[in-house]
């Protein structure tokens, strides 16, 4: 497949939207600002997406990239090609799922496209804040659309969305393994796949340095992953370890992360 | 805390980043102790997309 170029050219409004999307708490609203400000960014660069399947809104003035069913026919057998062991079921055709599609459906198909875009076109210029503004959108989408999606009538947008979940973080963060494994472990939590997501926070974890902004964030996410699994002592060895290496004015911190392990595992324990 | 090679263009300045990350944290701790282990969850997350080192913006000028 020859995949089509856009040069990404975002307007100097685009930087307060996306640190006001950073504010915000995560919701199916915050959700669509998400894909409302990666239209804006497209049809900024001169590729708004027009679905052809629909006379969709996307589009507004400006060349106009289209996408058809042949297209995400394209991306369903990626999926079904580069799919993680344990990934739920694809369907087979669009065709009969797509012309009803509106609301939460339309919504599901914006975020899978905006997850595989990188293998539909050669993305070109500010590729680094585009991928920035993809990374709200997948946590968002693991966050408030997944859960939506999961009723016997919409189950194959969710698991198409699995997929693009998965592709998106093993694809598009290749060169950030701290963030790669941080949001594949986002994912295994939906899909209640304990050991991937342990395996995936400890890495994002080890994958981090102490002097890095996120540090002690992602020892709280693997702290709470251990006590949600009632693994007091692990919890205990594993914040020591913390303790030693993290920058001094995180120390309050991490000792009142010790101090309430000691709770939870008395608590536990009556 | 000032990091070394963060690209501040898009991003938040780091003393924002230092005061959202260290609330939500707190918060996340509090719902946790509450039981509330989903929103705990959801407000680590939003902690860390806050907090991570954001991708570098595309070369900008000449050398």
């Amino acid at each position: 497949m020859i995949r089509r170029p856009i040069t990404l050219k975002p307007k100097p409004s685009f930087k307060e939207k996306y640190q006001s999307l950073l504010r915000k708490d995560w919701s199916m609203a915050t959700l669509r600002q998400v894909l409302k400000l990666l239209d804006e960014l497209l049809r900024a660069s001169g590729a708004a997406l027009r679905f052809a399947w629909k006379d969709s809104e996307l589009a507004g003035p400006g060349s106009k990239m289209e996408l058809d069913l042949g297209d995400l026919q394209e991306l369903l057998t990626i999926h079904r090609h580069l799919g993680l062991p344990g990934m739920p079921l694809l369907p087979d055709k669009l065709v009969e799922l797509l012309p009803a599609s509106a609301g939460l459906v339309e919504s599901a198909v914006r975020t899978w496209v905006y997850l595989d875009i990188q293998a539909l076109f050669d993305l070109n210029g500010e590729t680094g804040f585009f991928r920035d503004i993809q990374s709200i959108l997948f946590l968002n989408a693991v966050e408030s659309l997944l859960p939506e999606l999961q009723t016997d009538e919409l189950e194959p947008f969710h698991n198409i969305l699995i997929h693009a979940l998965g592709y998106h973080s093993a694809m598009v963060w290749r060169d950030d393994p701290a963030h790669q494994q941080y949001l594949l472990s986002a994912l295994a939590h939906h899909l209640g796949d304990r050991d991937l997501e342990e395996n995936a926070l400890r890495s994002a974890f080890r994958l981090t340095d102490p002097d890095e902004h996120d540090y002690l964030t992602l020892a709280q996410s693997y702290w709470h992953f251990l006590l949600e699994n009632q693994r007091f002592e692990d919890a205990e060895t594993f914040l020591l370890g913390v303790y030693r290496r993290a920058p001094r004015e995180q120390l309050d911190e991490i000792r009142e992360m010790i101090d309430e392990t000691f709770a939870e595992r008395s608590t536990a324990s009556v | 805390m000032a990091l070394r090679g963060d690209d501040p263009w898009y991003d938040l300045l780091p003393a924002e980043k230092d005061a959202l990350e260290t609330k939500l944290r707190a918060e996340a701790r509090g719902l946790f102790r509450e039981g509330n282990h989903k929103e705990a969850n959801a407000k680590l997350r939003r902690a860390k997309e806050i907090s991570r080192r954001k991708s570098k913006r595309a070369h900008q000028g000449t050398d």
